[in-house]
């Protein structure tokens, strides 16, 4: 906690090391939250700079009882949200060009291809309101009071949403070749 | 190797398949060029509430001040309207335009 003060006071004095150090620590969480919500890395990049500059420039806003990470992925999960909405009024201006595009992007030989039917892809698949708490219980590995906090919504909320897509991601994961849990898991290793 | 529907293995295995992912050092050189430009509308600036409480009263006071002046000016004799009183005529006789005031010369001297 205090390595993280000394960095929040040297953000807060525009210490560009600081900047680097933060990137450093959180970046590949960062980056890495917003290509599960995103679904698109170049999208997933932006944002991801979007964030540290946006931390760079609010870090007055952060309030005291607030960890560092969580408030870089409570951005994350805001940008992320912009973008999405940003992209449905293109969808919706220009449907044709947007659904060539979205083709092209996971034909074969490509990003989204090479990925296909691993746990990232199957999340990807997730509507949105399931997949930001899964990727917050599953990759950022944080508890539904923190979740609740993130999101800003309801800790019940938080619970049935992760109780849905728990089960949206075991059906699919299941599809994939997971299996459930043995009873006797001891015998049957023996 | 089995793969079962356990929490942390599902955890293990997206931590495993986002290794790959990684803020490269290109794009924090970028952040960190972008966080030191900030362009001017971009800039935070913070205004003191008694000056912004005196700029709002000002911008309340000068559509008020107006339509009291207004008011005054409507109440005064026009300057037009007093300049046209002390001016000349023209007068258009035997195919000539002549002054007034040309015209009356002498006339008003003989009538003394």
């Amino acid at each position: 906690m205090g390595a993280e003060q000394e960095m929040i006071d040297r953000l807060r004095s525009g210490d560009g090391s600081a900047l680097r150090q933060l990137m450093e620590r959180y970046g590949n969480e960062v980056l890495r939250t917003a290509v599960l919500l995103l679904r698109d890395r170049h999208l997933a990049e932006d944002v991801s700079q979007d964030v540290f500059i946006d931390a760079y420039r609010k870090i007055n806003q952060l309030k005291a009882d607030r960890s560092l990470r969580a408030w870089l992925i409570a951005m994350t999960i805001n940008r992320c949200r912009e973008r999405m909405r940003r992209a449905s009024w293109k969808r919706l201006l220009f449907r044709e060009r947007m659904e060539e595009e979205a083709g092209a992007a996971i034909g074969p030989g490509s990003e989204g291809w090479a990925v296909s039917a691993t746990i990232q892809s199957i999340i990807m698949a997730l509507p949105l309101r399931y997949r930001e708490v899964i990727v917050l219980h599953y990759y950022q590995d944080m508890a539904i009071a923190d979740i609740a906090d993130t999101l800003d919504e309801p800790e019940g909320t938080i619970k049935s949403k992760l109780q849905r897509g728990r089960k949206l991601l075991k059906a699919s994961l299941e599809e994939g070749g997971w299996r459930d849990e043995p009873l006797f898991e001891g015998r049957s290793n023996s | 190797m089995s793969r079962y529907l356990k929490d942390d293995q599902i955890r293990k295995a997206l931590n495993d398949e986002m290794e790959a992912v990684r803020l490269s050092e290109e794009q924090m050189e970028r952040v960190i060029k972008r966080a030191q430009h900030v362009p001017w509308w971009e800039i935070e600036l913070r205004i003191p509430w008694s000056a912004a409480a005196a700029a709002l009263l000002l911008i309340a006071a000068i559509p008020i001040a107006g339509w009291l002046h207004l008011d005054r000016f409507e109440g005064e004799p026009s300057v037009l309207a007093q300049r046209e009183k002390g001016q000349d005529s023209l007068i258009a006789m035997g195919g000539g335009l002549y002054l007034e005031s040309e015209l009356l010369e002498g006339w008003n001297d003989s009538d003394d």
